[in-house]
């Protein structure tokens, strides 16, 4: 899928989400306005009572309906305890079938038609006269609130969100996008909606609307401009999400991307390139592979615990060099207290790291049962005479002993050796008394002295 | 001969030192552009670099900056990428136009080790080495390059970014702030750029028809898709600087480049030691 077709698909899965919580809201809002008017018919005239309660049916059918659109677990318990009502399992499915979409459905008729009903008949032309300064603000209000979020509810649809293409993201699932006419008349319901509302409001179609002065119809009229800013506001929070969520994936993928590329592929092509020269041993394409077998672990658990900038410390690569081991070899390995801190510079991290998974694999491998490593710094003064850091690992080990002659030999060492000798480091080992090799890895830091971290443990060398 | 390689990876600078030895060449490594501004601040005294395009974690900065440092330092910079000409495309285009005298390029992993053996000696007797490999990335002589033809002015790096955020015509002018017309046009000749780069590179064919009437999108997704893809090229502030310095929002005219006059400098003679 390419950007752009994620991006709309986001763009929809979103606005489904979103406008869930939305129109919950909204149709608490509408029945809490319609439960404003129900009230205010007890204080209207008994004469009028009957016609203003047939005005408000049709709206109050609509905006339950609503209200159990916006629920569906309260339809499911709804059809637990109606399991013998077929109609009820028509209405429900109805209304499952629209979510989403951008389409007529019957809580939005009811209340749309409910609307234009009370529109005329309680407040406007139609309504009834004197009903009193006071009751007819609070119905205009009431109404016009009812009205806004009927708008707000049919404007900010998910449907109008929808790409062409069929899209499922998570359990959501579109079908298509809207029918032009559905997206033309959105367009027009903001200006629409308000010079329905001034036609109906602001001439003095009635004794009771008269009493209210046109000032205060007219604001209440503008009101309805609430539909435009909500619409405007959504959608510009919905690009900012989308925005966002895209912008997320792509650094994630990206750096994923970056990360396969540079360190699993770099190293398994280097290993590639070592086996088809004539100039490599097996055992330094060995240790080529290793390196790209920590490098892959690092990578992992990089990945588990993000944010490590360049270089590292001991113990992440501790951690990566033990991992790719199996697990019984890994309980006879131990790295010193305290060395799991120690930071290291990239070069000296990614030195350090090939240093570490030959030697380590090394001792397990001539069957050594208990290993231990320790890393140290020390200051020193450098060619030049300024100051250097000088890094050494010293892996020692309980196995049987290597060559005296191991480093004249062509092995992974060897070359290991080779490159430590452009750090001004080596390799030296010597066996242990009681028994076992102690092996030490030592070079000079490209780093100057003074850009390494002041509370770096150190110690002064000569 | 002393050899630098600036590569964010240590293993490549191990791999160049075993391909150079047993001749006894000098090999200094550095994992960033500011490692080797650095270096080069205190020694000038090399005589080839392997220039890698991309630094991971270890740089914001591209290669480009690595061959900025380079040309002030006078070393002689060849690149090496990893498969550049599938990831890394506007960046080794944007290298050879920018910094004509880049020797060539070369596959971290195709026949490595002969290549920068082969480039070392070339350098050494003061040849240009392998020249072709780098050809076709190199502008042509005469007329608009293909970096040129995707960034005519400076400002369109703007309009790239926000493509690379955006996907509709009404947020990249929100975020950009430019008329719709502007952006039409812009988005017109880029997806045109486009076309003609996936097709010279990736055998993409080319559309057969112009765009119809009413089909403003088309030009909209192609361009959001390859600024996506390309998205590190576009906010690459070195791209900025040498787009500004070599253009700027005047446009670039014919011959009007570095590379349209360049004079290829012979690599200084290697020194062995």
């Amino acid at each position: 899928m390419n950007g752009f077709g994620k991006r709309a698909d986001l763009r929809w899965a979103t606005a489904v989400r979103a406008l869930d919580s939305l129109h919950r809201t909204t149709a608490w809002l509408r029945c809490l306005s319609l439960a404003v008017l129900w009230v205010s018919l007890a204080w209207i005239p008994g004469s009028a009572r009957t016609h203003s309660v047939l005005a408000l049916l049709l709206a109050t059918a609509g905006a339950v309906l609503a209200l159990l659109h916006a629920y569906p677990e309260a339809r499911a318990r709804l059809e637990e305890t109606g399991e013998q009502l077929p109609v009820l399992y028509r209405l429900f499915d109805h209304l499952n079938g629209t979510r989403g979409r951008a389409s007529f459905n019957l809580p939005g008729l009811a209340e749309g038609c409910g609307m234009l009903v009370m529109g005329l008949a309680l407040v406007g032309p139609f309504g009834p006269d004197d009903l009193g300064v006071s009751v007819m603000i609070v119905q205009l209000s009431a109404l016009m609130v009812f009205v806004t979020l009927v708008f707000i509810n049919i404007v900010c649809d998910a449907g109008y969100y929808a790409p062409p293409e069929y899209v499922k993201v998570g359990n959501d699932q579109s079908m298509g996008a809207a029918h032009g006419g559905l997206v033309l008349l959105r367009r027009l319901i903001p200006v629409g909606a308000l010079l329905l509302a001034a036609v109906l409001f602001i001439p003095a179609w009635t004794t009771s609307l008269a009493a209210v002065p046109r000032a205060a119809r007219v604001c209440v009229v503008l009101g309805v401009g609430a539909v435009a800013v909500v619409w405007w506001s959504f959608d510009c929070v919905l690009d900012a999400a989308v925005t966002t969520a895209v912008d997320t994936e792509r650094e994630v993928r990206d750096e994923a991307c970056r990360d396969l590329h540079s360190m699993s592929k770099t190293g398994v092509a280097m290993a590639v390139e070592a086996e088809h020269s004539d100039r490599y041993e097996r055992a330094e394409v060995r240790g080529l592979l290793r390196d790209a077998l920590v490098r892959i672990e690092e990578m992992r658990l990089d990945w588990l615990d993000p944010g490590r900038g360049p270089g590292g410390t001991v113990g992440t690569l501790w951690d990566a060099v033990l991992c790719v081991m199996g697990s019984e070899l890994r309980e006879r390995c131990d790295l010193e207290p305290g060395c799991a801190s120690v930071a290291l510079p990239s070069t000296d991290y990614q030195l350090a790291r090939r240093v570490l998974s030959d030697l380590v694999a090394n001792a397990v491998r001539a069957g050594a049962l208990t290993v231990r490593v320790r890393v140290s710094l020390s200051r020193t003064p450098d060619v030049r005479g300024a100051g250097a850091v000088r890094i050494q690992i010293s892996v020692a080990d309980d196995g049987p002993g290597m060559d005296s002659d191991a480093l004249g030999r062509n092995s992974s060492l060897v070359v290991l050796n080779r490159d430590l000798d452009r750090y001004q480091g080596a390799i030296t080992f010597a066996a242990r008394e009681g028994g076992g090799t102690r092996v030490d890895a030592h070079w000079s830091s490209r780093q100057p002295a003074e850009q390494w971290p002041t509370e770096t443990d150190t110690t002064e060398g000569e | 001969m002393r050899v630098l390689v600036v590569d964010d990876q240590w293993i490549v600078e191990s791999a160049v030192a075993r391909a150079l030895e047993p001749p006894g060449h000098d090999v200094v490594g550095v994992r960033s552009p500011e490692q080797l501004g650095a270096l080069l601040a205190a020694d000038r005294d090399f005589q080839l670099a392997f220039v890698d395009l991309d630094y991971q974690k270890e740089s914001r900065r591209s290669g480009l900056a690595a061959l900025e440092e380079c040309g002030k330092a006078g070393v002689p910079a060849a690149i090496i990428t990893s498969d550049g000409e599938q990831n890394r495309l506007l960046h080794l285009l944007a290298a050879f136009e920018f910094y004509p005298e880049t020797l060539t390029m070369l596959s971290k992993n195709n026949d490595a080790e002969k290549d920068w053996r082969d480039i070392a000696s070339a350098v050494a007797y003061g040849h240009h080495p392998n020249p072709k490999a780098s050809q076709r990335f190199r502008p042509p002589r005469r007329g608009a390059s293909r970096i040129n033809k995707l960034v005519p002015k400076a400002e369109d790096l703007a309009l790239w970014r926000a493509a690379a955020t955006y996907d509709r015509h009404a947020t990249i002018m929100q975020a950009t702030g430019i008329k719709s017309r502007t952006l039409s046009k812009f988005l017109e000749e880029a997806a045109k750029a486009v076309h003609q780069l996936q097709h010279d590179f990736f055998d993409v064919a080319l559309p057969q028809d112009e765009p119809e009437a009413g089909s403003r999108n088309k030009p909209l997704h192609v361009v959001t898709g390859f600024a996506h893809t390309y998205a590190r090229f576009f906010s690459d502030p070195d791209i900025e600087r040498l787009v500004n310095e070599w253009w700027g929002n005047e446009g670039r005219g014919d011959g009007q480049g570095r590379a349209a006059g360049v004079q290829r400098r012979r690599p200084r003679l290697g020194r062995s030691r």
